[in-house]
């Protein structure tokens, strides 16, 4: 049981120690994986003991026995592999490591740094390696086309679900301008025409937060 | 010289561990982080336990550090962190 926690300790900490170094996004974190070195270090003399504490003994010459002809494959005892046994406690240890970061933590480094933003950071970027914004909305989402006068100048109009709206004209050359407002769709929709009223604008004049 | 050492670190990985569970166990706010205390708290009690085991008189829980070979691990630990110091550093410093 005793080797079954050190193998895991040394492990664990040898995992948060080499993550804490390969990650490391800023001093902060990088000081973490200092702090946590020296452990490593204890745990690592722990598993792999000094040659020197070996006990060197002599044995005894063994009395030699007549040989005995084999009958039939003689079967090993069980339980004999000593290392074999040793190896897959450190295999099963590590597994379970494994297991219960997989379930307890999405990403591991933020449990170890905090609130400190881990290294894993998803972003995207476009076709030209830009980064940019999956969560950006369009400032006409959620519009619904309402009316539609086809002509040589044409008018499109736009309705969402809290009564704003936006008419898109259409000219002749292929221009596209925009007004919009917060109520009223089919009084402005009915002086849709009238320049006086309404007033057009280029996409970027019209939605612009400022 | 060397059993002071072997105090001194083993005494450094029980503060280091105590402070990172019971600060974590009273400060986390988040699942993730609370989780990482209970995974981690296996290897804070094996040290509360060794330093009891010490405090008894059992000197066999402490790790012999070994000076007098060349390749000494000590001396080897000190290389490994500097070279992984290094490399964080660098990486740091080329984002």
């Amino acid at each position: 049981m005793k080797k079954i926690i050190i193998y895991y300790s040394f492990l664990l900490v040898s995992f948060i120690t080499m993550v804490g170094f390969w990650d490391a996004k800023d001093f902060s974190q990088l000081l973490a994986a200092l702090v946590f070195y020296p452990i490593c270090f204890y745990f690592t003399i722990l598993v792999f003991p000094s040659r020197k504490k070996t006990i060197i003994t002599t044995l005894p010459k063994p009395k030699i026995q007549e040989a005995i002809p084999l009958k039939a494959e003689v079967p090993l005892p069980k339980n004999v592999d000593r290392d074999r046994r040793a190896f897959i406690k450190l295999i099963g240890s590590a597994g379970m490591m494994v297991f219960l970061f997989s379930i307890f933590t999405k990403k591991a480094e933020g449990a170890f740094f905090g609130s400190v933003p881990g290294p894993g950071t998803v972003s995207l970027k476009n076709t030209a390696g830009v980064q940019i914004d999956p969560a950006e909305r369009s400032p006409i989402d959620g519009y619904v086309l309402t009316e539609l006068d086809d002509g040589l100048t044409s008018y499109y109009g736009y309705v969402d679900k809290n009564s704003n709206w936006y008419i898109l004209r259409e000219d002749a050359l292929g221009h596209y301008r925009y007004a919009k407002g917060a109520e009223q769709f089919s009084t402005n929709w009915d002086n849709r025409a009238n320049e006086l009223l309404i007033t057009y604008d280029t996409f970027d004049n019209v939605f612009s937060p400022g | 010289m060397v059993r002071k050492l072997q105090i001194i670190l083993f005494i450094y990985s029980l503060s280091v561990c105590l402070f990172f569970t019971v600060s974590g166990f009273f400060g986390s706010k988040n699942p993730g982080l609370l989780a990482m205390q209970v995974i981690f708290l296996p290897v804070t009690g094996y040290f509360v336990v060794s330093g009891v085991k010490l405090l008894k008189g059992d000197k066999n829980v402490l790790p012999v550090v070994d000076f007098s070979q060349k390749k000494a691990k000590l001396t080897m630990a000190i290389r490994i962190l500097i070279l992984l110091s290094i490399i964080s550093i660098t990486k740091l410093f080329t984002k």
